[in-house]
């Protein structure tokens, strides 16, 4: 063999076993590749079944703060129901005595009637006359109605709170119905009425706006939380003014703006994070407005935060009409043409506070 | 030193020696010649190389090392052409060296013993190249840039005022183009 044989030979060598490295590279690499793989889809279906989890503890979590903020309401709720209760079972008292009294009344009646000769029919007609003059029963006539009237008013108060603990307290059902977001925020109000009656007053301002595609116990869940939070900022002579106005067909916008103690540019920056709270330890869940936030996303609306500590602080809530065909940021735009009007209602609501 | 720096130097050598000198430089230092690009080798195999090759032909070891610098250059952006945006200049070309290049390499090769460039850019046409690595490869930073300067088609003139060789921490590679 020449040498130039041999060279090209010795070449050739060290070409075939650089080649039969590279693929032995190849397939180690190939197989590592497969195996990070393989881990990658295992924690890739660990991380799937641990968001499910956390999803359902969060609608779990919806709940409990929900029941929560019934349990601190419902010593005013039982006042609220405990007042029409008192008059109405002493109404029923007052009718069962006139029943007896017409029970009478009926009795010398059918006496009368019931009298053979024209003596006794006599008789029995003036113990009538001494009857009717002596238990007034022109007065009793008139008392009942009076008191059957209050009597069913004080039902229906107890009807419509009893309603509305049942509206706020149940899971809304998983599709979204039509809301009528003034009887939504009236009901709220009803229920909170005993809870922030001392502390402060509400002003409704609520123009007609167009029903909304969304959960209404969850939104009463929102406007409670709101109002109850206005109620704790204030110390007695309060003001809550809520505003409900439509953006245009397409949206609603509400405000709750109330003159209490405010708050820090670093308490507005938390207040939306769960378990944030300025509460003493125990009596807050710090989870209130960071579930409301959660809710109003849901909707795909807007809530937002402006307050100055000592002069008070405005909720702002944007809903879409429809969940489905509604951008928020799109209504906002829209909304443009008709900031002149809105920034009428924001100076008359800075200047309240 | 990764294997694709081996496969250079051979080809380089090959291609300016013949392939009995190669052979030869193989010989001499007992390597096999079987470098895998991707794979890692001892910096001292390549030290080996070199010197066995500036014996052999004579050229000093700093010439050689920049000479192959510049032998790299058209190397690399043949499989790296990605880097390489159409209007680009020397100077913008530079300054990507350790912002981007460098940084995509390490993604790909986390072992690989990257030199450090700093930069000093205060003139239009004008960039000062801090460099430092222990490996105290100026030289073949100093070929690259004239690789680079060629494919840029720009003139230019290098001032290698502080070395690493010198016992500076760094180097400094100043460079004035032409506008």
């Amino acid at each position: 063999m020449s040498d130039a044989e041999a060279l090209l030979q010795r070449a050739l060598k060290r070409e075939k076993a650089r080649r039969e490295k590279a693929e032995q590279l190849l397939e180690d690499k190939s197989r590592e590749l497969y195996l990070s793989y393989q881990t990658l889809q295992d924690s890739h279906s660990q991380l799937a079944a641990a968001l499910d989890e956390v999803k359902s503890q969060q609608r779990q979590l919806v709940q409990s703060e929900k029941l929560a903020s019934l349990g601190t309401m419902s010593a005013g709720v039982a006042h609220e129901i405990n007042n029409p209760l008192a008059f109405v079972f002493s109404n029923v008292n007052s009718l069962a005595h006139s029943v007896d009294e017409f029970r009478h009344y009926h009795e010398s009646v059918r006496r009368m009637l019931a009298a053979n000769d024209e003596d006794a029919r006599q008789q029995a007609r003036d113990e009538l006359n001494t009857y009717i003059e002596k238990a007034d029963l022109e007065f009793v006539f008139s008392d009942c109605a009076e008191l059957i009237d209050e009597t069913r008013e004080g039902i229906e108060r107890v009807k419509s709170i009893v309603a509305g603990l049942k509206a706020f307290s149940r899971t809304d059902s998983g599709t979204m119905e039509m809301v009528d977001i003034v009887e939504c925020l009236r009901t709220t109000l009803k229920l909170a009425h005993n809870q922030i009656k001392y502390n402060m007053e509400v002003n409704e301002d609520f123009d007609a706006v167009p029903q909304i595609r969304g959960y209404p116990g969850k939104l009463s869940q929102v406007f409670l939380n709101l109002i109850v939070n206005a109620s704790q900022a204030m110390d007695g002579n309060g003001q809550l003014k809520i505003s409900l106005r439509a953006l245009n067909e397409r949206g609603v916008q509400l405000k709750f703006q109330d003159n209490g103690s405010g708050m820090s540019q670093e308490t507005m920056d938390s207040v939306f994070n769960p378990f944030f709270t300025t509460k003493p330890v125990g009596e807050g869940t710090g989870l209130g407005l960071s579930i409301s936030h959660g809710i109003i996303e849901e909707h795909r609306g807007r809530i937002e935060v402006a307050s100055e500590p000592g002069e008070g602080t405005c909720f702002t809530i944007t809903l879409p009409v429809d969940v489905a065909a509604n951008d928020p940021d799109k209504i906002a735009t829209d909304n443009a043409a008709e900031a002149d009007n809105d920034a009428v209602i924001d100076t008359q609501a800075g200047s309240a506070i | 030193m990764k294997g694709v720096v081996f496969n250079l130097l051979e080809e380089m050598v090959e291609q300016e020696f013949g392939m009995a000198v190669w052979d030869a430089l193989l010989e001499e230092t007992g390597q096999d010649g079987i470098y895998v690009s991707t794979e890692s080798y001892p910096d001292e195999m390549l030290v080996a190389l070199v010197v066995a090759a500036h014996e052999k032909s004579g050229i000093p070891v700093n010439d050689l090392v920049r000479a192959f610098g510049e032998f790299m250059f058209p190397r690399f952006y043949a499989q790296n052409q990605k880097f390489f945006q159409p209007g680009m200049t020397l100077k913008e070309f530079l300054l990507l060296v350790d912002r981007v290049i460098h940084v995509e390499v390490r993604k790909l090769h986390p072992d690989a013993g990257l030199p450090q460039f700093d930069y000093i850019d205060e003139q239009d046409n004008e960039l000062t190249m801090i460099y430092s690595s222990p490996r105290k490869m100026c030289m073949l930073a100093e070929g690259l840039i004239t690789g680079a300067a060629k494919h840029f088609d720009t003139e230019y003139t290098l001032s290698h005022d502080q070395c690493m060789h010198d016992g500076a921490d760094t180097c400094k590679l100043h460079l004035k183009m032409a506008a």
